[in-house]
């Protein structure tokens, strides 16, 4: 049971909606909660990954930092650095307009790092823009095999488009639609990205108003946008493909249940993410228990990692 | 409703001759293991995609139009060619149609300005009025397409003024 005087006292001193702050304390207790929450006002660290095909990494390094610019290693990329000195805008450099790095937050690397990616795969991103995790694909590709992004935002995908072109990205193909619809196409893919669409929880140490903005609807809007994207994902790898689930959401509902929703109908099944960092997906969400599998899933949390919240979960299609 | 399409011949010939200009090997050097697509949707865009790609491509294209594929190479337009940054970026160590540029030279072209004689360190070929050019830092990294009002030459001695028709800064102003 939860202290409705410690959600109205936790939801006015950070000026959170009382719903989330009532879930925060069912799911992690009191004194985690304050962890969070605190750990939410403060910045997390900007970060980017080095386009390796482009330029090596640590020549990269050297010459930013030249310019003053200082980094430090992300621990689950070789390529990926946390700016810790930035001199001036990270986004305006020579450096970045030559495609030598895109800008991406640490743990947004994880899903294409446990992708198992090889050169001539064809890969599905089915929710692509502004691109991040489909040029570090092409990245690990070296620009071979194919990455098919699917985005249906109209501005979305030009950002997308920008991005790719600057990046010097020559392995993709992009489509305008709705990926839950990709399976009309009856084209079978190798691997999948699925960093669907969320409420965003997880941004908040970024963007305070989500604090307020989003409600429990939402939530549930959500959940079913992305159960829906999920079967699509299902249906569009080959048997034995891999699929990548990922949010920068902390609702289970967004996340662990939306798994669930498919383990017992035995097309699925959780592989281990093999990260030894992050902490296990939750299995008793408030008060329900669900499959134990769900373990292997991965989350991340702005007081426990330092990055933004965000959960990843590896999938294979076996029937 | 398909708006992807391989070139016609004359159409390959445009892209042919103004790739030309660059270098003579250039376009048979793409094409061993690439392929043009045009999509005439609002302009002739035109698309350079590896062949694998292609073939991918195909199995769609009569589903739904893709949005974007392979690199942008440029904008067919009077029967000639105007290349995008990425096709400047391909073309770059096959040409010698490029003029290097010094530090201020290369802050004041991504900002889309001119180029004069004091920003140039080397010239790889002679000009015409009107050539193009491809500008490169001291590093060989494409920064845009200039395009000259006064004849050059290599030995340095003229009146130098670059026009500044694309340059990467592009990918700030308008790119996202």
């Amino acid at each position: 049971m939860i202290n409705l005087n410690d959600v109205e006292k936790i939801a006015s001193k950070y000026q959170y909606s009382k719903y989330m702050v009532a879930r925060y304390l069912k799911l992690f207790g009191l004194e985690e909660t304050y962890e969070l929450l605190e750990a939410n006002e403060r910045k997390i660290k900007k970060s980017i990954r080095v386009n390796s095909f482009n330029i090596k990494p640590h020549k990269l390094i050297k010459r930013m930092e030249e310019n003053g610019f200082e980094f430090s290693k992300i621990e689950w990329d070789k390529n990926g650095f946390y700016i810790d000195k930035e001199p001036y805008s990270i986004g305006a450099t020579s450096e970045y307009l030559q495609g030598y790095y895109y800008i991406q937050k640490a743990a947004s690397m994880i899903p294409v790092n446990i992708l198992d990616i090889s050169q001539n795969d064809i890969v599905l991103d089915m929710c692509a823009a502004p691109g991040g995790k489909l040029i570090q694909a092409a990245d690990i590709m070296n620009n071979n095999g194919c990455i098919i992004g699917i985005e249906y935002d109209k501005d979305r995908i030009k950002s997308l488009r920008s991005n790719i072109s600057r990046c010097g990205i020559k392995n993709a193909i992009l489509f305008r639609m709705d990926a839950a619809k990709f399976p009309e196409f009856n084209y079978k893919v190798d691997k999948i990205l699925l960093d669907a669409p969320c409420t965003g929880e997880g941004l908040i140490p970024f963007d305070k108003s989500r604090k307020k903005s989003r409600s429990f609807e939402d939530i549930i809007t959500c959940s079913s946008i992305q159960i829906k994207l999920l079967n699509a994902a299902i249906e569009s790898v080959k048997i034995g493909g891999i699929i990548v689930y990922s949010t920068c959401s902390i609702a289970p509902e967004e996340n662990e249940l939306v798994i669930n929703n498919f383990l017992n109908k035995g097309k699925i099944e959780i592989l281990d993410t093999g990260l030894k960092w992050g902490k296990s997906g939750i299995i008793n969400v408030f008060g329900n228990a669900i499959s134990e599998d769900l373990l292997k899933a991965k989350r991340f949390y702005p007081h426990k990692n330092g990055t933004q919240g965000f959960f990843v979960c590896k999938l294979k299609v076996v029937n | 409703m398909i708006n992807f399409k391989e070139l016609s011949n004359k159409e390959l010939a445009q892209i042919n001759k103004s790739l030309n200009y660059f270098g003579g090997l250039i376009f048979d050097t793409l094409i061993k293991s690439n392929i043009f697509l045009i999509n005439t949707k609002i302009k002739k865009e035109i698309f350079l995609i590896p062949k694998n790609n292609y073939e991918i491509f195909l199995k769609f294209k009569n589903y739904r139009v893709p949005y974007y594929l392979g690199i942008y190479f440029g904008d067919l337009k009077n029967e000639s060619l105007f290349f995008s940054l990425n096709s400047l970026q391909v073309i770059n160590n096959l040409t010698t149609k490029k003029i290097m540029v010094n530090k201020q030279g290369e802050l004041k072209f991504i900002y889309g300005k001119n180029l004069q004689k004091k920003h140039i360190i080397k010239i790889f070929s002679n000009f015409n009025p009107l050539d193009k050019m491809i500008i490169i830092n001291n590093k060989n990294e494409v920064l845009g397409l200039g395009k000259t009002i006064y004849p050059i030459n290599i030995k340095f001695n003229n009146n130098i003024k670059i026009k500044n028709i694309i340059d990467i800064g592009w990918y700030l102003r308008k790119g996202n």
